[in-house]
C-alpha cells in the first residue's frame, strides 16, 4: 500500500515538476490572494496585522482546490481512471499518493504564504514554543485537508461541471479546518484571545479530522474506483 | 391626556407580530411550495409511466 | 372524418377506464398518513398563534418557536436518515436506500431553510441581530450548505451508472463531518465568548405552550414521513422514466439497423 502510495506520489510530482503550473500559477496566485486581502482590508497594516491566521488559512483553503483539480487533472481524460483501476496499484495507496502529492505541495505553498505575510503584513513571530505549534498545527492541518481534497478530487473524476461542483462540496467540509488552523495560529502569533494551550487542544480537533479522512479514505477509494 | 400617554405606551410595548407573522408565512409559502410542486412532478411523471410499473403499497 | 376524430378523442378513455392504477403519488396510506398531517398541522397553528399565550420574556415571538424547533428537529432526522441510507446503499446496493437518501437529504434542506429563517426572525426581535455566529446556528447553515453539495452531485451525475454508489460515499463523508463541525464551532465560539444564548429565556414553558409545542413536533415528523413517501414515488417514477426513454432509444435505434440491413439483404438476395 505505502509502496504503491510512493509510485503515484513520484509520478504526480514529476509531472507537476515538468509541467510547472504549481510554480509558474499556484505560487503566484496565492500571493495575489494575499495582496488582495490587504487591498480590501487595510493600507494601515493594525487590521491586516489581527486578521494574518484567518487570511493565511483562507488562502490555502482556495489554493487546496486548485492543486486537487491539478492533481486529477492527469487521470480526468477518459479511459485514464480504467488504466488506474488496472494498472494493479492498490485503490488505498493511489489515494495515499494523491493525498501525498497534495499534502506536499500545500506545504510547499504554507511556507511561502507565511513569508509572504510576514513580509506583507509584517508579522511577528513569538517563541520557539508558539512557532512549534503553528508547524504541528499547519502539518496536521495539511493532512487532514490533502485526505478530504483526494477523496472529493476522485469522487468527481469525470463529473460534468467539477469545477464548480469541487469548492462547492469541499470547502463546506473543510470548514472545521479553517477554524481550528486559524484558532492555532492565533494562538500562536498572539492575535486572538486564544491562549496557548487552547491551540494544542485546536491541533488535536486537527489530528481528529486528519484521521477520519485518511481512514476514510483508504476504505472509500476502492469502492470508489471501481465500475459498477 | 392620561389615556393618550397611556395608550402611546401600550402600542410602544413591542409585540413582534410582523415578525411571527413572517415566519409563518415563510414556512408555509416554502413546504406548501415543495409539496404543491412534488404532487405536480409525480402527477407528470405517472401519466409517462406504465400502470403496471406504479402500484405503490 | 368526423367518426375517426371521436373515436380516437375517446380511445384513452376506454383504455384507461379499467385499470385501477393511482393516477399521481398518492396511496390510501399517503393520503390518510397526508389528511392526519394537515389535520395537526392545522390544530398547531391554531394553538400556536391563538390559543397559547405570549410569552413572558418573549412576547409574541416565542410563537416561531413552535415552526422553529420542530422543523430543526426533522432537518436533523432527514440527514440521519441520508447518512444511514447512504450506508445502506453501500451494504445492500439497492436502488431503494439510494432513492430515500436523495429524498431524505432534499427534505431535510428544505426544512433546515424554514428552520434558519425562522431563528433568524426569532433572532432579530430577541437578541436584536438576525444572526449571531453561535455554535448551533453556524452548525446548522454548515449542515445545509454541505447537503446542498450533496444534491448538487446528485444532479450533476444523473444518468451516470455508479450515481448510488458516488453520491452514498459523499452522503457519508458528509455525516463524518457533522459532529467534527459541531464541536469545532462549540469551541469557536466559547472561545471567542460571543452572545450568551439561552434558547428559552427564563421562563418556564408552561402547560399549553408545551402543548402547542409537542402538536407541531407530530405534524412535522408525520409531514416528514409523508414527504418522504410522495418523493420517493417521484423519484421513482423518474427512474422509471429515464428506463423506458432509454429502452425506447435502443428499440428505435435498433429498428433503424434492422431497416438499413435489411436493404443488402434483399439486394444480395436479388443478385443471386
Amino acid at each position: 500500500m505505502l509502496a504503491d502510495a510512493l509510485i503515484v506520489v513520484a509520478k504526480d510530482l514529476r509531472i507537476e515538476w515538468r509541467s510547472r503550473v504549481g510554480i509558474d500559477q499556484l505560487v503566484p496566485f496565492a500571493l495575489v490572494v494575499l495582496v488582495l486581502f490587504a487591498f480590501a482590508l487595510d493600507s494601515q497594516q493594525t487590521v491586516l496585522a489581527e486578521a494574518t491566521p484567518g487570511l493565511l488559512w483562507v488562502t490555502i483553503l482556495l489554493a487546496l482546490v486548485l492543486c486537487v483539480q491539478r492533481i486529477f487533472v492527469t487521470e480526468s481524460a477518459p479511459g485514464l481512471t480504467d488504466q488506474l483501476r488496472l494498472s494493479g496499484l492498490d485503490p488505498a495507496g493511489i489515494f495515499l499518493g494523491k493525498a501525498l502529492g497534495v499534502f506536499i505541495q500545500l506545504l510547499a505553498l504554507e511556507v511561502l504564504t507565511v513569508f509572504g505575510a510576514a513580509i506583507l503584513y509584517s508579522t511577528r513571530f513569538g517563541s520557539v514554543g508558539s512557532i512549534a505549534l503553528m508547524v504541528c498545527a499547519a502539518l496536521v492541518a495539511s493532512v487532514g485537508l490533502a485526505a478530504a481534497g483526494a477523496l472529493y478530487g476522485a469522487l468527481l473524476l469525470g463529473v460534468r461541471g467539477r469545477e464548480t461542483l469541487l469548492p462547492l462540496l469541499l470547502l463546506p467540509v473543510v470548514a472545521p479546518v479553517l477554524i481550528g488552523a486559524t484558532s492555532a495560529f492565533q494562538a500562536a502569533l498572539g492575535t486572538g484571545d486564544v491562549t496557548s494551550v487552547q491551540g494544542w487542544r485546536w491541533v488535536g480537533l486537527l489530528a481528529v479530522f486528519a484521521v477520519a479522512y485518511v481512514t476514510a479514505g483508504i476504505f472509500a477509494f476502492g469502492p470508489l474506483l471501481e465500475d459498477t | 391626556m392620561e389615556a393618550v400617554t397611556f395608550a402611546a405606551v401600550q402600542t410602544q410595548t413591542p409585540d413582534f407580530w410582523e415578525y411571527v407573522i413572517a415566519g409563518y408565512a415563510f414556512a408555509t409559502v416554502l413546504i406548501g411550495g415543495f409539496v404543491i410542486r412534488l404532487v405536480r412532478r409525480g402527477r407528470n411523471l405517472a401519466r409517462q409511466v406504465p400502470p403496471d410499473k406504479r402500484r405503490w403499497l | 372524418m368526423t367518426s375517426i376524430d371521436t373515436g380516437l378523442r375517446a380511445a384513452p378513455k376506454t383504455v384507461d377506464a379499467p385499470t385501477p392504477a393511482p393516477i399521481g403519488t398518492g396511496s390510501r396510506g399517503s393520503r390518510i398518513l397526508g389528511v392526519i398531517t394537515l389535520a395537526l398541522t392545522g390544530l398547531g397553528v391554531l394553538y400556536g398563534l391563538v390559543i397559547s399565550p405570549p410569552d413572558a420574556n418573549q412576547s409574541n415571538a416565542a410563537r416561531l418557536l413552535y415552526i422553529h424547533v420542530p422543523s430543526a428537529i426533522v432537518a436533523y432526522v432527514a440527514f440521519g436518515v441520508t447518512a444511514f441510507a447512504s450506508i445502506m446503499v453501500l451494504w445492500k446496493k439497492t436502488e431503494t436506500w439510494d432513492l430515500i437518501a436523495a429524498s431524505s437529504a432534499e427534505i431535510g434542506i428544505v426544512f433546515t431553510m424554514v428552520c434558519l429563517a425562522t431563528g433568524m426572525l426569532w433572532g432579530r426581535p430577541i437578541w436584536g441581530v438576525f444572526w449571531t455566529w453561535d455554535a448551533r446556528l453556524t452548525t446548522t447553515a454548515l449542515l445545509l450548505v454541505l447537503f446542498v453539495g450533496y444534491v448538487a452531485l446528485r444532479r450533476a451525475l444523473a444518468g451516470n451508472p455508479n450515481r448510488a454508489k458516488w453520491c452514498a460515499i459523499a452522503g457519508i463523508f458528509a455525516a463524518i463531518d457533522v459532529p467534527i463541525v459541531h464541536e469545532s464551532t462549540t469551541w469557536w465560539v466559547t472561545l471567542h465568548q460571543g452572545q450568551t444564548v439561552r434558547l428559552l429565556g427564563e421562563s418556564q414553558i408552561g402547560g399549553t405552550m408545551l402543548f402547542s409545542l409537542l402538536i407541531m413536533m407530530v405534524a412535522g415528523m408525520c409531514g416528514y414521513v409523508w414527504m418522504l413517501i410522495i418523493r420517493f414515488r417521484v423519484a421513482f417514477l423518474a427512474e422509471r422514466v429515464d428506463e423506458t426513454a432509454f429502452d425506447a432509444a435502443i428499440a428505435e435505434r435498433r429498428s433503424e439497423a434492422e431497416k438499413s440491413r435489411a436493404v443488402p439483404t434483399i439486394a444480395t438476395s436479388e443478385a443471386q
